[in-house]
C-alpha cells in the first residue's frame, strides 16, 4: 500500500538532461527519514501517471524544464493551478498534470492532497546519452538543496 | 525560489505543427505536418551488448515501450539465430495482447471519443474525456480505469514492470506463470472482454446510429486511398507478435509479403527537401510523390490496414464485428481515416478474445520459457505490430554480440506521408470556402488524430504535453492566421 509521501522523478534516463528528474528526485530521497518517502522514476506522462501518483498523501515531482526557460541547472516551482487543464490535441499521452489529477478525483480515486512540481532547466533533451551535460550536472547538488529548502516546514 | 506559470503554448518552437496554405481563392491548396525528432538512438545504441537492447528500448518511448520491448527482443532472437520455445513465444504473445487492450483502451476513450460524443465543434473545454463523462456518465470514466488497471496490473505480474518491462530476453523470456497467475489472467481477461463488447456497444450508439457522425466517416474529406500494410499469421489473419507482413495497395490486391529480414527490400525511406522527415514508401514501386490511387507507393500502417490487408479475424467475436464493418463502409479494403477508431475497437476485440485464448493453453505453464543462444550473433530483424503501426528493429553485432549498426522504422514514421496527405484533404474539404475557426481545425485534427500518431513520446519535459500549432499562410506566402491548441 502506498505511503504518505513519493519523490517522483520525471523524465528519460538516456535522452541527456531529460534524466534530471532522476537524478534529483534520487537525491532527495536518500535524505529522507528512512521509511518516510518512496521513489518512483519513471518516464511517462499524461495519463499514465494517474496510477502513480494514486494513494499518497503528497507528491513532489521533479522534471526537466523544455530548455530555453530556466537557466541550466535553476530550480523553480510550477503553479498546479496555473498548469493548463487543457488536454493536448494531440495525445493521450500528453494530458497535463492538472487534468489527470481532475479526472482521478472525479473518478473517486485517493489522489494526493498536496503536489509539488519542481523543475530543472536544461540544455539538451533531443539527443540519446546516458549522462547529463557537464553545466546541468555540476548544478545537481544546488538544485537538490533548493527543493529540499522549498519543502522544509 | 522563483516562481513561474508557463502557457505550454509558449513553448511550441521544435513541437508539432500544421502549417496550411491557401491559393487565390482562399481554398487549402497545401498542408504540411511538422513534428519534433529525436537523434542519435541509433549510434546510441552501438557498442553496447545486443542483449541490453530490449532493455534499453523501452527507454525509447513511454507509450509504445511493449512494442518496443518485443520488436528488440525478436530482433535479438535473429541475431543469435535461435528459436524460442513455443511456451515463450506464446507468452509474448499473451503479454503483448494485455498491452494491446491496455493502449487502444485509452485511445478510444480519450482521444476518440471527444470528438464523436462531445461533438467535432464543441467547445474545446469540454472535448476532452471530462466531457465525455458529463455526457455519458461516470460509470463510464469509471470504467475505463478500472479495466487499464487490470490490464497494467498483469503486464507488471508478466514483464516485471509496466512502463518498462524487464522480462524478454535473448532466446525467451526470464520466467513464466504460476498457476495463480494463470486464474487471474482468465478472470480479467474475461472482464475485458466484456468491456471491449461494451465500448463497440457504445460506438454503436455513440456514433453509428449518429447520421450526422457516420456521413463524416464516409466523407470524400476524410477519405485516402492509399495501400496498407500489416502482420499477417499463416491463414492471413491479423496478428499483432509474429507473422509475415503484408502489404496491399489502394485497390485491395496483394503487393509484397515479406519476412521481417526481407524488410530492406520492400520498404524504402524519401526525404523531402522541404523537411528533415523520412517519409517510408514502397521500394519495389519507386518514390512517386504523395499521391492517392491504386498505383500509389505510399502505404498506411494503423488499425484499419491490417484489417485491411487482412482475410480476416482469427477470433470468432471479432470477426462478426469486421464483418460488419466492411459491410457499413462499403466492402474492403475501406479508406475511411475515420473509421480507423472502429478498426482499433474491432482490435481492442480481438486482444481480448485472443488474450483469453491463450490463457487458457496449458502450455502457457510450461516452465520451458528460455533456449540459451549458442550460435555466433550476426545480424537480425525483429518486427511487431504496435498500436500505431508496423515496427521494425534491425541490428548488426560483431562476433561478441557488440552493436555494431542498428536501424529502426517506428509505427508512426510509415504514416508520416499519410498523415500528412489525410491532413491536407481534410483542409481542403473542411474549410472550402470557409474562414479557419477553432471548431474547423478541430475536424481538420481529427484526420491526424485517428492515426494516433506518437511523436516525441520519448520526451516528458514539463508542462507535459505537446502542444500544437496551425498556421495558416496566403497565397503571398505570408502568415495569415495562427491557432495555439
Amino acid at each position: 500500500m502506498p505511503g504518505q509521501l513519493l519523490y517522483l522523478g520525471l523524465g528519460n534516463p538516456v535522452l541527456c538532461d531529460d534524466r534530471v528528474g532522476h537524478e534529483v528526485a534520487s537525491a532527495l530521497h536518500r535524505r529522507a527519514t528512512p521509511g518516510s518517502a518512496e521513489l518512483e522514476l519513471a518516464s511517462v506522462g499524461g495519463l499514465e501517471l494517474l496510477h502513480l501518483l494514486e494513494g499518497f498523501r503528497r507528491v513532489v515531482i521533479v522534471d526537466a524544464f523544455e530548455p530555453g526557460f530556466l537557466p541550466p541547472g535553476e530550480v523553480a516551482e510550477l503553479d498546479l493551478e496555473e498548469l493548463t487543464a487543457r488536454p493536448s490535441a494531440l495525445s493521450p499521452h500528453t494530458a497535463s498534470l492538472k487534468h489527470c489529477l481532475e479526472l482521478g478525483r472525479l473518478c473517486g480515486l485517493p489522489m494526493p492532497e498536496e503536489v509539488r512540481v519542481f523543475v530543472v532547466g536544461v540544455v539538451e533533451t533531443r539527443r540519446f546519452g546516458e549522462r547529463c551535460t557537464p553545466e546541468v550536472e555540476a548544478a545537481i547538488p544546488a538544485a537538490v538543496d533548493a527543493i529540499a529548502a522549498a519543502l522544509a516546514p | 525560489m522563483k516562481r513561474v506559470s508557463i502557457d505550454p503554448i509558449t513553448r511550441l518552437e521544435g513541437h508539432g505543427k500544421i502549417e496550411i496554405f491557401l491559393n487565390e481563392s482562399g481554398d487549402v491548396e497545401n498542408a504540411y505536418l511538422q513534428i519534433p525528432e529525436l537523434r542519435g538512438f541509433e549510434q546510441f545504441c552501438v557498442g553496447r551488448p545486443v542483449e541490453e537492447v530490449p532493455r534499453i528500448v523501452t527507454r525509447l518511448c513511454g507509450v509504445c515501450p511493449a512494442a518496443h520491448h518485443l520488436a528488440a527482443a525478436k530482433a535479438v532472437d535473429a541475431v543469435y539465430k535461435v528459436e524460442i520455445p513455443s511456451a515463450a513465444k506464446k507468452l509474448r504473445e499473451l503479454y503483448y495482447n494485455v498491452y494491446y487492450v491496455y493502449d487502444h483502451t485509452l485511445h478510444f476513450y480519450y482521444l476518440g471519443a471527444p470528438d464523436f460524443v462531445v461533438g467535432p465543434d464543441a467547445d474545446p473545454a469540454k472535448r476532452n474525456v471530462l466531457g465525455v463523462i458529463e455526457k455519458v456518465g461516470l460509470e463510464i470514466g469509471k470504467k475505463v480505469i478500472e479495466h487499464r488497471r487490470y490490464a497494467q496490473d498483469l503486464q507488471i505480474m508478466m514483464a516485471g514492470r509496466s512502463t518498462h518491462p524487464v522480462w524478454c530476453i535473448a532466446g525467451g523470456v526470464s520466467k513464466g506463470l504460476t498457476k495463480e497467475n494463470v486464474v487471474e489472467l482468465q478472470e480479467k481477461g474475461k472482464k475485458c472482454l466484456e468491456f471491449a463488447l461494451f465500448t463497440l456497444q457504445v460506438f454503436d450508439d455513440l456514433v453509428l446510429k449518429n447520421k450526422g457522425y457516420v456521413d463524416l466517416i464516409l466523407s470524400d474529406a476524410y477519405r485516402l486511398e492509399v495501400g496498407d500494410m500489416g502482420l499477417v499469421d499463416a491463414q492471413n489473419r491479423v496478428n499483432f507478435y509474429d507473422g509475415k507482413v503484408r502489404v496491399k495497395d489502394a485497390a485491395g490486391r496483394e503487393v509484397a509479403k515479406y519476412s521481417a529480414h526481407e524488410y530492406l527490400a520492400n520498404v524504402a525511406e524519401h526525404v523531402e527537401p522541404t523537411s528533415y522527415l523520412k517519409y517510408p514508401f514502397l521500394k519495389a514501386r519507386g518514390w512517386k510523390g504523395m499521391v492517392e490511387g491504386k498505383e500509389s507507393s505510399i502505404y498506411r500502417a494503423i488499425p484499419l490496414s491490417r484489417l485491411n490487408v487482412a482475410d480476416g479475424m482469427a477470433t470468432p467475436r471479432a470477426q462478426e464485428h469486421y464483418q460488419r464493418m466492411y459491410k457499413t463502409l462499403g466492402g474492403k479494403p475501406a479508406h475511411q481515416t475515420l473509421a480507423i477508431h472502429w478498426a482499433r475497437l474491432v482490435e481492442l476485440l480481438y486482444a481480448a478474445e485472443r488474450w483469453l485464448e491463450l490463457a487458457a493453453d496449458p502450455e502457457i505453464l510450461s516452465q520451458d520459457v528460455h533456449t540459451i543462444p549458442t550460435e555466433t550473433p550476426a545480424e537480425g530483424v525483429g518486427i511487431v505490430e504496435a498500436p500505431r503501426g508496423t515496427l521494425t528493429h534491425h541490428y548488426v553485432t560483431d562476433a561478441n554480440g557488440i552493436v555494431t549498426k542498428a536501424n529502426l522504422i517506428v509505427g508512426t514514421t510509415n504514416n508520416y506521408a499519410p498523415i500528412s496527405m489525410s491532413v491536407k484533404k481534410a483542409a481542403q474539404g473542411v474549410l472550402k470556402g470557409k474562414e479557419p475557426n477553432d471548431g474547423l481545425l478541430n475536424m481538420v485534427e481529427m484526420a491526424f488524430r485517428a492515426y494516433d500518431p506518437c511523436f516525441s513520446c520519448a520526451t516528458h519535459s514539463l508542462p507535459g504535453k505537446m502542444p500544437l500549432e496551425v498556421k495558416i499562410f496566403g497565397p503571398d506566402r505570408q502568415l495569415r492566421q495562427v491557432f495555439k491548441r
